[in-house]
C-alpha cells in the first residue's frame, strides 16, 4: 500500500512536471476555430482537410485555404484577424497537432473513409458540432482501441496490415 | 509448401527467387534497402565490429586454391521461412509468421533479446546497438513510410510490406484484383539485370512458381527444414 | 503503478514527437507526394530516375521506367543519389579562403563579391593581352555545358580548355580511334553476343555506364531460350567480373595487349578470321604499296612472325593450349566480342583488332557507332582583337589545337611546374578533382602551387577545391537543368533531360548560369556571344535541333519503340508531338527523348579513319607522329605492338606488381562522402568502409602476413597503409587495391578514411597519350 501511495504521489507530480514543460499535450490552438459556424454556412469536412478521401492522412487546412473566404474581413471577430495577422507574417498558422500515430504504425484515412466507409465522427467526435477547437483527442487512440473496433468489424487484426 | 484457404480463395503465398546467373553483385538490391528502410549509417569503428545492417546482404563464397577457384556471390534477403526458426524463440511475439506467408518483425514490441538473431541459421537478424543518428540534413529524405527504429530492437528484411499495404490499398479503391506489378520490393525494383522475382507462390501461373521449378533451383540450407521461401537459381545452363 | 499510469496519460497523445521523421518537427506538412523525372548524376551513365518528392524534400529515387539507359532498375550509386543531394558537409555558399592554402579556413561570400571578384581578375587578364592565361580544367561531364565553355573561351581569347576526362576506366577510346578513326566509347552490343573475350575490362563493375552493362549482362547470359553467352574474363585479379565469368585466365599485369595479339596470330594463321569483312572493309591486313611506290608490311606478316602462342604464352602465363582455344572459340561463337581497358594505346588496339579480325564492326552483337543526339549547335561567336590575339598562342600543355590522343593534363601539369610555354594565372576547375582521381596526383599539386587564382565551381570540398582560392558552388544534379547526350549498347542515342526535383537548398548556383553572368559582366563580344538569360535558355535552344531532326520521339515504353522505327524506316516522322511546346512539356513529363532506329551499313560514321575502313595500319597515326620527330617510324609504329613496360621500381626491391581496381560504388571523387556506398563497398572480401589490399594467401603466409592485418605498400614513389584481405582470387606476385578512399577532405564519411593508390603511382607517361601508364608500377609489402 505504502509503495503505491509512493508511486502515485510521484507519478502525479511527474505528470504536472511534464504538462507544466509541454509534454503531452498543450491545450491552446493559435485560433480559437469554430466548426459549427463553418459547417452552418455550408461547408464540408474535405472542403478545408483536403485529403482524407485520396490519401492516408487528412492534412490541416493550409492558409491559403483559410484565404480564400477570410482575405477580407467576414466577421467582426478578433479571432478572424489572425488569419490576416498570420498572412502578413508569411507564416503559416501554426496549428498544435492532435491526432497522430507512431511512425511505426501505418494509418490511412483513404482506406477508413472510402472502404470502410466511416465517418469523421466515429473517431473524432462531434466536431461538426463544436464551437471551439479540440484540446486533447476525442478518444485515446491505442492500440487496443483499433484492435477492439477492427474486431466488432471482422476487419484483420494482422500485426502487418498496421506496423511497418 | 502451406497453402491458406480464407474466405473461399486461395491466399498469397508472398516469395522471391534470384538468378544467380543474371546477378551481377553489383549490390543495387543492398542499396535500395537501405534507401527505402530507413536503415541506419553505421560508421566505420562500428562497421569493424560487425555490426552493420544489411537487410539484404551479399554472402561470398569463395572456395578453392589459386587458380583454381569456384566463387559465388549470393544475395541474401530474409527467407520468410514457412518453418521459421526465429517466431518460434521470440518470447514476446515481436516476430511472427502471418497468414501471406510473410515472417513480420514488429520493431516496437521487440525488447532486444536477440534468441531471434541467434535461431535465425542464415542470419538474417540485426540487431540495433547504436541509436540510429542522422544528420538533421538527411531527416527529411528519410522514407516517411517505414518506421525509424530505436536503439536495441532487432530488425531484419519485410519484403517491404509496407509497399504491399498501399498497394493493396490502390487496388481496392480502384475496385481491382491485386495484380502481380503493384506490389515489388524496393530491391527487386532496383535490380539491373532483372535478376530477382517477386510474387505469389500460390499462384501456380506466377513468375516465381515458374521458376521455382527450374531444374536449376534450389533453396539455402534446406536440410534444416525452415522451408524458406527464397528461391534461388544456380548459375549456367 | 499509479506513476506509470500518470506518464502513460501525458505521453500518448504526443507519441510521434519522438519519431525521427520529418512529421516530429513539422506536425502539419501536408504530405502530398509527386514523382518528378530527371536523370541521375553520379556519374557518367545517365540513367533515368523518378525522384519522390514529399513537402520539398526528395524521400526516394528509383529508375525511370520509361527511360532506356535503365528501365526503371538502379545501380547502388543511383539510389545514393539522395545521400549526394543532402550531403551535411555541401558548400552552401561562395566561400573566399583565409590563410594559406589547404589550411582549410574560409569566409563565406556572398554572390555578388564573388563573381565582381572573378570578373575583375578576368579582365585584367584581358586589360593585359594575356587572355591566353586562362585555362579551364575541365572533367567528366557532356552536352551542352561544354560547348558552353569551349565557347567562352573561344570569345575570351584562351586556346586552354584542358579535357581531363578519360581517366583509367572507360572503355578501349584509343583502341576505337586507332582502328575506327573516332574518339569517344563505341556502343558494345553485349546483350546480343555470344562471346565475350575481356582483356581485364571489369565490365560489371567498372563500366562507363554501369547499368546498362549490368542489364546487358542479365541479357547476355537468359535473354536468349536456348542460348547463354560465354565470357572469359582474362585479369591479374578475380574480379567480380571474373567471378561471374565461365573462366577466369590470370595474366601478368599490362600483357593483355601481348595475349590478344597471340590471338590475332592464331586466327590468321587457322583462317578463322572474317575474311570477307577484312578484304571489302579493312585496310592494312595484306602488304600494300604506298602511293610513293614505297613497300610496306601489313598486318597479318607482321603478326604472324612476331606473335607466335608459344612466345606469348613466355611472357604472359597464359598457357598455349589456351590461347590456341581461345582463338577458336572466339571465332567460332559468333557474333563475338572484345572488350579491354583503358590500357597503353597500342595495347587496346591488339584488343580491337580482334573484333575487326571477326568482321564484327557494325552487327549486332558487334562494336556499334551511335549516331549524335542532334542538339541544336551553339552558332558562331565573334572574336575581337585581344582574343583572336590570345587564340593565336600555342596551347600550354603544346601544339597549336587540342591533338586528340595526347591527353592534356599531365602535360599542362608538367609545363605549369616548368613555366614553359607559361603559366596560366586563373584556373577555373570544373567537375575534376585531379589532386585526388588523377594518378599520380602530387604532380598536379605542384603544379597548382604554381597559379595564382584558382576558382573552383564544385559543390563539394573536395581534395583540390580545399586548395583553391576561391569557390562558386555549383548545383547538384537533381537541383538544375541539364542535357543529357548518351548512347545505348545498341547504338541508340538518348537524350535525357534534368530538370530540378527540389528548390536548390542553400545558396549555390549553377555553373552554366554563372559563366552566363560572367560573360555579361566582361562585355563587348563576349556578352554578344551569350544572348540567354539562363541556362535553361540555352537548354531549350539545344534541343530545338532535336527537335527539328525529325527523327525519335520521346521515352516511351519498349513496345513503342518497334511501331516508331516501322514508321521511321517508311520515311514518316512519328513522334507524339507537333509542335515545339508539345515537345518540351513531354520531355519534361517522361524524362528525355530518343531514335530507337540503329541504320546498319553507313560507312561514313562507322569508319572515319583516312582510308574510311577499318585499319589495321593506324594511318591515324600519321597525323599525330610528326609531333614526335625522336621516334623511329618503321612500319612496327602503325601496328598495335608489344611494347615493354619500363617498370617502375626495380624487381629486387619491389618484388610486387601493383594493380589499382575500380569498385562498382565509389568510382568517382564525388561519392565517398555517402554512407550507403562506403558501407557496401568491399563485400566480397568482408571489408567496408575503408581501403584494402589483396594478397594471394601463400603470398602472404610468406611476409607473415594475416587476413586483416594493417600492412604498408611501398612504391618508389610512395607508400600507402592499408589492411590485408588474403584473397584467392590474387596472382601470386600482383596486389590489389581499389581507388575511391583516401579523401584529405570533402566530408565527414570521407576525409580521412582508406588511401589512395594512385598515390604509388609513378611519374611514367606514355609518350602516345601523355598518360600514367597504369600496370608498370612495382611495390613492396610489409606489416605495418
Amino acid at each position: 500500500m505504502k509503495f503505491f501511495l509512493l508511486g502515485l504521489v510521484a507519478g502525479l507530480l511527474l505528470l504536472l512536471l511534464f504538462i507544466s514543460l509541454g509534454f503531452g499535450f498543450k491545450t491552446d490552438q493559435p485560433i480559437s476555430f469554430n466548426h459549427k459556424k463553418h459547417i452552418e454556412q455550408g461547408l464540408e469536412c474535405d472542403s478545408c482537410h483536403h485529403y482524407f478521401k485520396t490519401q492516408n492522412f487528412s492534412g490541416m487546412p493550409d492558409l491559403a485555404t483559410c484565404l480564400e473566404c477570410h482575405k477580407e474581413p467576414v466577421t467582426k471577430s478578433p479571432e478572424e484577424e489572425k488569419i490576416r495577422q498570420f498572412q502578413k507574417k508569411g507564416q503559416e498558422i501554426p496549428w498544435r497537432r492532435i491526432y497522430g500515430e507512431p511512425d511505426h504504425v501505418f494509418f490511412s484515412h483513404r482506406r477508413h473513409v472510402v472502404l470502410g466507409k466511416l465517418q469523421c465522427q466515429n473517431c473524432h467526435g462531434n466536431i461538426a458540432g463544436s464551437e471551439r477547437p479540440p484540446s486533447k483527442p476525442w478518444v485515446n487512440m491505442t492500440m487496443n482501441w483499433c484492435m477492439n473496433c477492427h474486431t466488432k468489424n471482422k476487419v484483420t487484426n494482422d500485426c502487418l496490415a498496421c506496423h511497418v | 509448401m502451406r497453402t491458406a484457404f480464407s474466405k473461399g480463395f486461395l491466399m498469397h503465398r508472398w516469395g522471391m527467387v534470384i538468378d544467380l546467373d543474371k546477378c551481377t553483385a553489383c549490390q543495387a538490391c543492398v542499396v535500395a534497402c537501405q534507401a527505402e528502410n530507413n536503415v541506419a549509417i553505421i560508421g566505420p569503428e562500428e562497421s569493424a565490429k560487425g555490426r552493420t545492417i544489411h537487410w539484404i546482404e551479399l554472402i561470398p563464397y569463395i572456395e578453392g586454391e589459386y587458380p583454381h577457384i569456384k566463387a559465388r556471390l549470393l544475395p541474401r534477403p530474409c527467407m520468410h521461412c514457412d518453418n521459421p526458426p526465429c517466431t518460434k524463440v521470440c518470447p514476446v511475439y515481436a516476430t511472427y509468421i502471418n497468414e501471406e506467408g510473410l515472417v513480420g518483425q514488429i520493431n516496437h514490441r521487440c525488447i532486444g533479446c536477440r534468441y531471434c538473431t541467434t535461431a535465425c541459421p542464415y542470419t538474417v537478424k540485426y540487431f540495433n546497438w547504436y541509436p540510429p543518428d542522422w544528420p538533421k540534413e538527411l531527416k527529411g529524405s528519410l522514407n516517411r513510410d517505414v518506421s525509424v527504429r530505436t536503439k536495441g530492437v532487432v530488425e531484419k528484411c519485410t519484403f517491404c510490406s509496407h509497399r504491399l499495404l498501399r498497394a493493396r490499398e490502390k487496388a481496392k479503391i480502384e475496385g481491382r484484383d491485386l495484380l502481380p506489378e503493384d506490389y515489388i520490393p524496393a530491391c527487386v525494383q532496383a535490380c539491373p539485370s532483372g535478376a530477382m522475382y517477386f510474387g505469389d507462390l500460390n499462384d501456380s501461373n506466377s513468375t516465381v512458381s515458374t521458376l521455382s521449378r527450374e531444374r536449376r533451383a534450389f533453396r539455402l540450407m534446406e536440410e534444416l527444414g525452415t522451408e524458406p521461401k527464397v528461391i534461388y537459381l544456380s548459375e549456367g545452363m | 503503478m499509479g506513476g506509470g499510469a500518470g506518464v502513460a496519460i501525458a505521453l500518448g497523445g504526443g507519441f510521434w514527437k519522438w519519431s525521427q521523421l520529418p512529421v516530429a518537427e513539422n506536425p502539419n506538412a501536408p504530405g502530398v507526394e509527386k514523382w518528378v523525372p530527371t536523370v541521375c548524376g553520379q556519374c557518367m551513365g545517365g540513367c533515368g530516375i523518378l525522384v519522390r518528392v514529399i513537402d520539398g524534400w526528395a524521400v526516394n529515387i528509383a529508375g525511370n521506367p520509361l527511360h532506356p539507359v535503365n528501365r526503371g532498375t538502379l545501380c547502388p550509386k543511383g539510389i545514393a543519389g539522395l545521400q549526394g543531394l543532402y550531403d551535411p558537409d555541401r558548400i552552401r555558399t561562395p566561400l573566399k579562403r583565409i590563410g594559406k592554402r589547404g589550411e582549410g579556413r574560409w569566409q563565406p561570400i556572398a554572390w555578388d563579391e564573388a563573381l565582381s571578384t572573378v570578373t575583375e581578375s578576368l579582365k585584367k587578364l584581358r586589360k593585359t593581352g594575356e587572355s591566353h592565361r586562362l585555362a579551364v580544367l575541365g572533367g567528366r561531364y557532356r552536352g551542352l555545358m561544354r560547348s558552353l565553355w569551349e565557347r567562352f573561351l573561344e570569345t575570351f581569347g584562351s586556346p586552354n580548355y584542358i579535357d581531363n576526362q578519360f581517366q583509367w576506366d572507360g572503355a578501349t577510346i584509343e583502341g576505337l580511334y586507332l582502328t575506327q578513326g573516332i574518339y569517344s566509347p563505341p556502343a558494345y552490343d553485349f546483350e546480343n553476343a555470344r562471346y565475350i573475350l575481356s582483356f581485364g575490362s571489369d565490365l560489371l563493375e567498372s563500366y562507363w555506364s554501369p547499368v546498362q552493362a549490368l542489364s546487358a549482362y542479365g541479357q547476355f547470359r537468359r535473354g536468349t531460350p536456348e542460348r547463354r553467352g560465354k565470357l572469359v574474363q582474362i585479369e591479374p585479379r578475380l574480379s567480380i567480373t571474373g567471378i561471374k565469368a565461365d573462366e577466369w585466365l590470370p595474366i601478368q599485369p599490362g600483357g593483355e595487349g601481348l595475349l590478344a595479339l597471340g590471338i590475332a596470330n592464331m586466327m590468321i594463321k587457322e583462317g578463322l578470321y572474317n575474311k570477307d569483312f577484312v578484304s571489302n572493309f579493312s585496310f592494312g591486313f595484306e602488304n600494300w604499296t604506298d602511293v610513293n611506290g614505297k613497300e610496306h608490311l601489313g598486318f597479318k606478316e607482321f603478326v604472324l612472325s612476331e606473335y607466335d602462342p608459344d612466345v606469348v604464352a613466355r611472357r604472359t602465363g597464359v598457357p598455349v593450349d589456351s590461347i590456341i582455344r581461345l582463338a577458336r572459340e572466339f571465332a567460332s561463337n559468333q557474333p563475338s566480342l572484345a572488350m579491354g581497358y583503358r590500357d597503353r594505346p597500342f595495347q587496346q588496339m591488339a584488343v580491337s583488332i580482334l573484333n575487326g579480325l571477326a568482321g564484327n564492326i557494325d552487327t549486332s552483337g558487334g562494336i556499334l557507332i551511335p549516331r549524335a543526339v542532334p542538339l541544336q549547335s551553339l552558332p558562331p561567336v565573334g572574336k575581337d582583337t585581344t582574343a583572336q590575339k590570345g587564340l593565336q598562342v600555342d596551347r600550354i600543355d603544346g601544339g597549336k589545337k587540342p591533338s586528340l590522343m595526347l591527353q592534356q593534363p599531365y602535360l599542362f601539369a608538367r609545363n605549369v611546374i616548368s613555366g614553359k610555354p607559361y603559366r596560366p594565372e586563373i584556373l577555373f576547375l570544373y567537375y575534376t578533382d585531379p589532386l585526388f582521381s588523377n594518378p599520380n596526383p602530387e604532380l598536379f599539386s605542384k603544379a597548382l602551387a604554381q597559379i595564382p587564382l584558382i576558382v573552383s565551381f564544385s559543390p563539394y570540398m573536395d581534395d583540390t577545391t580545399s586548395f583553391s582560392d576561391l569557390i562558386l558552388p555549383d548545383r547538384i544534379p537533381l537541383e538544375r537543368w541539364q542535357d543529357d547526350p548518351v548512347f545505348l549498347n545498341n547504338g541508340f542515342p538518348v537524350l535525357g533531360i534534368r530538370q530540378p526535383v527540389v528548390e536548390p537548398l542553400y545558396q549555390t548556383r549553377a555553373t552554366g548560369d554563372v559563366l552566363l553572368h560572367l560573360a555579361k559582366s566582361l562585355g563587348g563580344e563576349i556578352q554578344k556571344a551569350f544572348p540567354w538569360n539562363d541556362f535553361k535558355e540555352i537548354l531549350l535552344y539545344g534541343i530545338k535541333g532535336v527537335f527539328d531532326a525529325k527523327r525519335g520521339d520521346t521515352i516511351g515504353l519498349q513496345f513503342e519503340q518497334a511501331w516508331t522505327r516501322l514508321l521511321e524506316r517508311g520515311g514518316w516522322a512519328a513522334p507524339s508531338y507537333k509542335t515545339f511546346e508539345e515537345f518540351w512539356k513531354q520531355l519534361q513529363e517522361k524524362g528525355g527523348w530518343w531514335d530507337p532506329i540503329y541504320d546498319f551499313k553507313e560507312w561514313d560514321r562507322v569508319f572515319r579513319t583516312p582510308t574510311k575502313k577499318f585499319e589495321f595500319y593506324a594511318q591515324t597515326l600519321k597525323q599525330i607522329y610528326p609531333t614526335f620527330s625522336s621516334k623511329d617510324l618503321k612500319d612496327l609504329s602503325f601496328f598495335p605492338h608489344w611494347e615493354e613496360l619500363k617498370d617502375a621500381g626495380n624487381e629486387k626491391e619491389f618484388p610486387l606488381h601493383l594493380n589499382v581496381f575500380r569498385t562498382m560504388t565509389l568510382t568517382g571523387s564525388r561519392n565517398a562522402n555517402q554512407p550507403w556506398l562506403q558501407a557496401s563497398v568491399g563485400s566480397y572480401v568482408f571489408e567496408r568502409w575503408g581501403t584494402w589490399v589483396e594478397i594471394n594467401p601463400e603470398t602472404a603466409k610468406g611476409y607473415g602476413i594475416g587476413d586483416g592485418d594493417w600492412v604498408w605498400i611501398e612504391s618508389p614513389k610512395g607508400k600507402v597503409k592499408v589492411r590485408a584481405r588474403l584473397y584467392k582470387g590474387a596472382m601470386p606476385d600482383v596486389v590489389s587495391i581499389p581507388f575511391g578512399q583516401g579523401h584529405t577532405s570533402g566530408g565527414r564519411w570521407s576525409k580521412g578514411l582508406g588511401e589512395n593508390p594512385y598515390r604509388l603511382i609513378d611519374e611514367d607517361l606514355d609518350p602516345l597519350t601523355g598518360y600514367p601508364i597504369s600496370k608498370s608500377t612495382r611495390v613492396k609489402i610489409y606489416k605495418a
